[in-house]
């Protein structure tokens, strides 16, 4: 039994000093606790119990020495002695989760951990342990009564009146089962359900009734851990409250770039009322959080997610596109193309300047952007600049822009481009909003220009031609006027099949 | 097979079978009828269990080395057991494979005997499935006295702790907050080990330094009522700790104020309800914020709020009472009824405030908490003084879970009206002796708390 005792405590000083260097999942503990536990359970199944006695740096078994270390720190029997544990016994039936509890709770490192505390919680089935109490003198004096004489009926007629009651009320507390049952429930739910929100509540009501540094304090508190524990519900309802006291900086905290980084796996959590919770708390930030938040962006995998988070960056930003701004010179396209689509969102006076050193980018997505940001807004220089555009969406895009605000100045540069051969070959979208700018941007020759392209005698290629018969005829619908009708009805009557067919088409989804 | 499922149902099995050879004769239908339901299902037991082990140690039942807990449902079985084992002086009962009806019937009819006959009969009759060790001597004295001893020291370890706690933060010091950690510990443990013993010394009241006794007696009653429906260790830890602490905002009302006997006006009244969120700031300031104080946090704003919404602090219609508030609202309001105070000379009877709560279930306390706190409490509480029919007047000592109208008592005073130290009768045992009515310790210069320390 010498020896058995002797190797079970070698096991537990190996499997302490493992746990403390390495932790409870790492191999090298598990090598020195899987054997300890057997040790332990073999004596246990043999002898029913191993009950060691505690000593300031000793532990004695059987009135015998069986562990001895006197450097407080490395010393399991010091650990013990000084919280007040004089005995540890392991009973028969001791589990391995058990035991590694119970290792667990005394190899913690802190200096205030008190192992008696730590061990009582832990609430073990088969681990006993005695811990001194400071001896209190029962120096109570019972204080003496005085005999007094009273009334019983008398004090009772007047606890009725005032307590309204039944003294003779039948008492039966037996529970029956529903109430067994709700009590159960009751106590289910209560464990179940968080504190955090309750406190919050009862803090937040709080300060309804006074301003308190320490219930503030409390607040910042429990934002910080809801914050770390990624609970946005409550972070954001902490934080709604703590923005009636602007002196109160409590958010400060978040708006670094370790922090808002630390944000990211919220980015894709799958459920959407998470993501929400968390976009809604982000609405608390400043400007100066931008920065940490737009390269947080590309990390976002849903659509719909990507343009939340630019629409909360940009009611950050609040009308002050600066922050933004920086990041359309950053070196990386995707965070580029974030930086125009939340200025693109907000729309702050110069724009277009903004977007400047990006007018050629060779990402088109960030070409696009740029298109989309000044779809209504009439930046009609700024969309002129695309109608060349390598992109047919973008160059589609920044006709639509130039015929929707007007922009005669590019009637001349329209002209040219019908005019080029390589025209016919363009896709019949893009043409047709070519023309179509040519009428939203007209000058008094319009009518004649199209009168032009619409009759015009063609030898070879007619075929290849006949869109732009019907680009002229659509051109000229649209203008409607006196001028422009009387060409369309003359060429209605033309031999031509072509210009025939063109005129009576646009002529007749008129009168329709 | 689950060995708590197995030893709670057999637990559960064996109550009736003890209870119906008390009304019946063994040969009775019922007898039989209950005697067959046991056996039958520790037949089903043996084929996965050489024996069936039921072992006392501390007031705990284990079963197979399963340490049964008391959980409401299964409270009244082994609160019963647990008695039985303690009364007769029972270490240990093991049924064995091959146990008969008429031996558990057997068995059970032994138990209904006094522990002499049951200790001198036990060891005469020999039976073969049934394996019954008593306790020796001295063992059992041991036991009992340390658990008086024990109890009392931790009530008054609790007391200086909770006053030094609360001097401290009046006076703006600096807190303890490992010693108040430990007494929970304690009052968990003494709780566990013999509920009655420490809730009888919430029958110490202190007319001056009220709040600290007012506080700790909330504490014990929240533990004792909590470890009734069930509560786990850790949750009794919790639920201690907001006890104790439920009336620390008291500490930012001037002491005046509290201690006033004339009756408060409404602004001083108004002044005084603060004391809920006050806690709130005070428990902030004393623990931060774990987890314990986060609920003691809760429990000091919500320990003036009704269960049909009245109250204060004012609420919103969708805010809930916790449980713990709940069950800290019920002994609150009891331990307060009960003590005098300024404006209170004369306190409520201990039976009249029981009797306020069970009328006002519903209303102001929740009505199964209600009920359970009377469970516990019996209709006589400990520290009770009753009028009997024989003239004499007598203290009560204990409850029994069984029979609570029938508490154990103590004489204190004799037919001649005189203060004697008397006997103690077990009024369950003793049908013959008849409680008058309860009655005023003042009126014969008692003080029920003397009787328990």
């Amino acid at each position: 039994m010498k020896d058995e005792v002797d190797q079970i405590i070698l096991g537990l000083t190996k499997s302490f000093k493992a746990m403390q260097m390495y932790g409870m999942s790492h191999s090298s503990f598990l090598n020195f606790f899987e054997p300890f536990y057997q040790k332990l359970s073999t004596f246990l199944r043999e002898h029913n119990e191993l009950h060691l006695k505690i000593e300031k740096f000793k532990m004695i078994y059987a009135e015998r020495d069986v562990y001895k270390e006197e450097e407080m720190d490395m010393s399991i029997a010091f650990r013990l002695f000084k919280d007040g544990i004089r005995s540890i016994g392991f009973q028969s039936g001791l589990t391995s989760d058990e035991l590694l509890l119970f290792i667990d709770v005394i190899s913690q490192p802190s200096k205030d951990w008190d192992v008696a505390l730590g061990l009582w919680e832990c609430n073990f089935t088969h681990v006993t342990f005695y811990v001194i109490e400071t001896e209190e003198v029962l120096d109570y004096k019972v204080p003496d009564v005085p005999v007094e004489q009273i009334d019983y009926d008398e004090k009772l007629r007047q606890l009725l009146l005032k307590e309204k009651i039944d003294i003779d009320a039948i008492i039966i507390p037996d529970l029956n089962d529903r109430e067994v049952e709700n009590l159960k429930k009751c106590i289910s739910d209560e464990e179940k359900s968080a504190i955090l929100p309750i406190v919050i509540r009862t803090l937040s009501d709080y300060l309804r009734i006074e301003r308190s540094e320490e219930i503030i304090d409390g607040l910042i508190e429990i934002l910080e851990t809801s914050v770390n524990m990624k609970d946005f519900y409550n972070a954001r309802r902490i934080s709604y409250k703590l923005k009636d006291y602007p002196d109160v900086d409590f958010i400060g905290r978040f708006e670094n770039e370790v922090a808002i980084e630390g944000f990211r796996e919220m980015l894709n959590v799958p459920e959407d009322e998470r993501f929400n919770e968390f976009l809604a708390f982000l609405g608390f930030f400043r400007k100066k959080s931008i920065p940490y938040i737009i390269r947080l962006i590309p990390f976002v995998e849903r659509t719909d997610r990507l343009n939340a988070l630019r629409h909360r960056v940009a009611h950050i930003a609040d009308n002050d596109a600066g922050p933004v701004a920086a990041f359309v010179t950053h070196e990386n396209a995707d965070i580029q193309l974030n930086a125009v689509q939340i200025i693109g969102i907000m729309k702050p006076a110069g724009m277009d300047k903004l977007f400047q050193p990006l007018l050629h980018h060779s990402d088109e997505r960030i070409r696009m952007a740029i298109v989309d940001a000044i779809s209504d807004v009439k930046h009609v220089e700024l969309a002129a600049k695309y109608i060349s555009d390598p992109s047919v969406e973008v160059r589609i895009k920044s006709l639509r822009i130039l015929g929707k605000f007007k922009y005669p100045g590019i009637y001349t540069a329209l002209l040219e481009r019908i005019k080029r051969r390589d025209f016919l070959d363009l896709d019949f979208t893009e043409q047709r909003e070519v023309f179509n700018n040519l009428t939203a941007n007209r000058d008094s020759g319009v009518v004649q220009l199209m009168r032009n392209l619409l009759y015009k005698r063609k030898w070879f290629g007619h075929k290849k031609y006949r869109v732009m018969r019907r680009l002229a005829a659509l051109a000229l619908s649209q203008i409607d006027t006196d001028e422009s009708r009387e060409v369309l009805k003359l060429g209605a009557q033309m031999r031509n099949r072509d210009i025939k067919l063109a005129c009576e088409t646009v002529l007749k989804e008129r009168s329709t | 097979m689950n060995v708590y499922i197995a030893g709670k149902t057999v637990v559960g099995l064996l109550y009736p079978l003890c209870r119906a050879v008390q009304v019946y004769d063994i040969n009775n239908n019922v007898v039989i009828n209950t005697g067959q339901k046991l056996i039958e299902y520790t037949q089903d037991l043996f084929s996965a269990m050489a024996s069936l082990d039921f072992v006392r140690y501390r007031d705990y039942i284990f079963f197979n080395k399963q340490r049964l807990k008391y959980e409401i449902d299964s409270y009244a079985n082994l609160q019963f057991m647990n008695s039985l084992f303690k009364n007769l002086g029972i270490k240990s009962v093991s049924f064995s494979r091959g146990l008969t009806q008429a031996e558990i019937i057997q068995f059970a009819n032994m138990l209904k005997e006094d522990r002499a006959s049951f200790q001198k009969n036990i060891a005469d009759r020999k039976y073969e499935h049934i394996t019954v060790e008593c306790l020796k001597q001295g063992e059992e004295q041991d036991e009992m006295f340390e658990d008086g001893q024990v109890a009392k020291r931790t009530y008054f370890k609790a007391l200086k702790v909770t006053k030094n706690l609360m001097q401290n933060l009046w006076s703006g010091r600096p807190v303890d907050v490992k010693s108040s950690r430990r007494v929970i510990f304690s009052l968990v443990d003494s709780i566990s080990r013999d509920e009655y013993g420490i809730l009888a010394l919430t029958t110490i009241k202190n007319f001056d330094e009220y709040t600290f006794n007012h506080s700790l007696n909330v504490g014990i009653l929240s533990l004792a009522l909590g470890q009734r429906i069930g509560l786990d260790r850790k949750n009794l830890a919790r639920l201690g700790t907001a006890g104790l602490m439920h009336d620390i905002g008291k500490v930012e009302i001037s002491r005046d104020l509290i201690n006033k006997i004339q009756k408060l006006d409404d602004d001083e009244w108004e002044t005084l309800k603060l004391h809920s969120n006050y806690g709130v700031r005070e428990i902030l300031k004393t623990r931060g914020l774990d987890e314990i104080s986060m609920i003691a946090i809760t429990v000091a704003y919500q320990h003036h709020w009704n269960y049909d919404g009245t109250g204060y602090p004012i609420r919103e219609s969708d805010e809930e009472p916790t449980l713990f508030s709940k069950i800290v609202r019920i002994c609150d309001s009891y331990d307060a009824m009960t003590t005098a105070r300024g404006y209170q000379p004369v306190p409520y009877l201990p039976h009249f405030a029981l009797r306020v709560i069970w009328s006002n279930q519903n209303r102001l306390f929740d009505p199964i908490l209600a009920k359970v706190f009377t469970q516990l409490l019996g209709i006589y509480p400990v520290g009770s003084c009753l009028e009997l029919d024989t003239g004499e007047v007598a203290v009560v000592m204990r409850q029994n879970p069984s029979t609570i109208d029938r508490p154990s008592v103590k004489i204190i005073i004799d037919r001649s009206k005189e203060k004697i130290d008397g006997r103690t009768i077990d009024l369950a045992a003793e049908k013959g002796v008849k409680i008058i009515r309860p009655t005023y310790p003042q009126l014969y210069g008692i003080n029920p708390a003397s009787y328990f320390l």
